[in-house]
This record gives C-alpha cells, structure tokens and sequence, in this order.
C-alpha cells in the first residue's frame, strides 16, 4: 500500500486552481459578539450584519452565475438551534451571498458561530 | 510566511486570494461601515466588516483590481417577465432589489482578472475602496439625493458592544445636522 502526501493539487493541465472542480471557491468562518466578524475564509471582501441572524458575504472574485454554485450553510444561534437558510429567492448572485439564522422557537438568532461554503465555478 | 508579492498581472484573480490565503497574515480593520438602505426603509443599519484577508491582500498590493473592475463588470440578467437585460455590477444592486430576477451571469469580458493589480493601500484607502465594492451605489453614489446620512465610516468602538435591540439599530444624524447648522 503507498501513501500520497502532497502540499499542493494542481489540475493536469495549466495552472489555475480556480479552475478545478469541486473545490469550495468562497468559505467563511463568523462568529457574532457586538457586530459580527470573520475568523478565517478565503474569497470574501467583507461580511454586512444586517440585523439579528442577518449575514450577507460579498465575494472578491466573482461566480460565473447564481446558476452554477452551491451552498453550504452551518450554525449555532444564541437560542441553541441550527438552522439557517437563504434570506429569500434573490440572497445569491454572483457577488453576494445572504443567509439568515434562526433560534429553537422560530425567531431570528445571531450566530454564535457560522460558516458557508459556495462550489461552483468562478467568472 | 513571505511578504514578497509575485508578479500576478494575467493571473486569475481566485489565484491571487488563494496565494495571499498562504502567504499573507489576515489583518484586522478597526474600521466599520454603517449604512441604511434607501430601497428598505424598514430594515436596520448594515453593519459591512472588512475580512481580515481581504484586508491583508489591500494593505500588501499587487493582488486586488481597481475598483473599476467591478463598477463596470458586465452582468447579464434574466427578468421573470423572460426578457434578458445587460447591465453593469452597480445598476444590477439596484435591479436585484426593485425587480423579480430568474438568474445572472458575468459576461466573459469582464476585468477583474486582465486588469493590472492595483498597489499598495492604507487602511483608509482600503475601507473607501470596500464603500464603492460592497455597499449599494444607490447609498453613496450621486445620482440619489438623501435628506438625511446614508452612511458613515466609524470604529469599532463607536458601535455598541452588544447585540441588544440590533434590529433597532438606525444612523445618528446628529453629526450631519451640527454641519449644517
């Protein structure tokens, strides 16, 4: 049995990582203490705190369209629940991704942390 | 973790941030945007928070393109109604909200990854650039007069340091009326 160890995969022609499939090309870690904040992601400008459970992330590098992406959303609210959905039919688009958090009894909750994920491809 | 930044003009622009995600220590702002949204009247301030690796790569240059990039890149939109419309990243903020949209697409000759990188900013020039990326041309932009702030650039330590009553959370006007009084 062999083992592969490696630091970098690259596709097997050229040398764009942007390019390869399956690969998360947004990721956003965020916690909310006063106003909320990013721990770490990669392809974010900045994170808008609308309001209670009300989290939009803004990509640097464009998607190709709203069509060809998918998401990933993950949550723990101040009211203990999980859930956390897209804001309404136009929270995604190329730039832009909106999701709101909701606590056990319905309501909008902040996160106490959050994240997303977006595959797909990139303009 | 090196400082260095490589020559990136003709790299893909997802490359860049993926190389400054190795390379560069996320920075964090101690600057903030607020804004209230002209087309939601009812919704609280916005509250944009610059991510510390965004910042890292505006602080470094050599990786972000002009702003212009994305002022003018070029989306296509297809209406409920099935009618298709062209038209740029900021007129597209405003037909998102006023209008039923199916999909988007960025057309092929955009610019975000062929433009020239932009140099090195200070976290002022950084936070101006963030205005005219992320927050709607509709609040900071010309062509929309407002009677009252839209937005204001503060510290963290100007915003209220817990999450009580968020959604009642609005501009103070009083800085604007003192200049005008």
């Amino acid at each position: 049995m062999s083992t592969l160890r490696v630091t970098n995969a690259w596709p097997i022609s050229g040398i764009s990582q942007s390019l390869m499939r399956g690969m998360a090309k947004v990721w956003n870690q965020f916690a909310d203490a006063g106003t909320v904040a990013s721990n770490a992601g990669l392809n974010m400008s900045s994170m808008t705190d609308g309001g209670t459970g009300d989290y939009t992330t803004t990509f640097t590098s464009a998607m190709i369209s709203n069509a060809a992406q998918a998401w990933k959303h993950s949550v723990r609210t101040d009211g203990g629940a999980t859930i956390s959905c897209l804001f309404n039919q136009t929270s995604y688009s190329t730039t832009t991704h909106r999701q709101t958090t909701f606590n056990d009894a319905g309501t909008t909750g902040n996160a106490t942390i959050g994240s997303l994920v977006v595959i797909g491809t990139l303009a | 973790m090196t400082n260095e930044i490589p020559d990136f003009r003709g790299t893909h622009l997802w490359d860049r941030l993926n190389w400054a995600h190795t390379n560069l220590k996320s920075q964090q702002s101690k600057y903030r945007i607020v804004y209230e949204d002209p087309l939601t009247p009812d919704e609280p301030a916005k509250v944009v928070v610059p991510a510390g690796e965004w910042l890292a790569c505006a602080l470094a240059g050599g990786i972000l393109p002009p702003i212009d990039a994305y002022l003018g890149m070029p989306l296509e939109i297809d209406m409920e109604d099935g009618t298709t419309i062209q038209c740029s990243y900021t007129e597209a903020q405003d037909i998102r909200q006023t209008t039923k949209i199916k999909g988007e697409r960025v057309l092929p000759h955009h610019t975000l990854h062929t433009s020239t990188p932009i140099g090195p900013m200070t976290e002022e020039e950084a936070i101006e650039y963030l205005l005219l990326k992320d927050v709607p041309k509709r609040v900071w932009g010309d062509s929309r007069k407002h009677n009252r702030l839209m937005f204001a650039i503060c510290t963290i330590d100007q915003l209220p340091a817990h999450r009580k009553y968020r959604n009642a959370w609005t501009l103070k006007q009083f800085q604007l009326m003192e200049k005008a009084a």
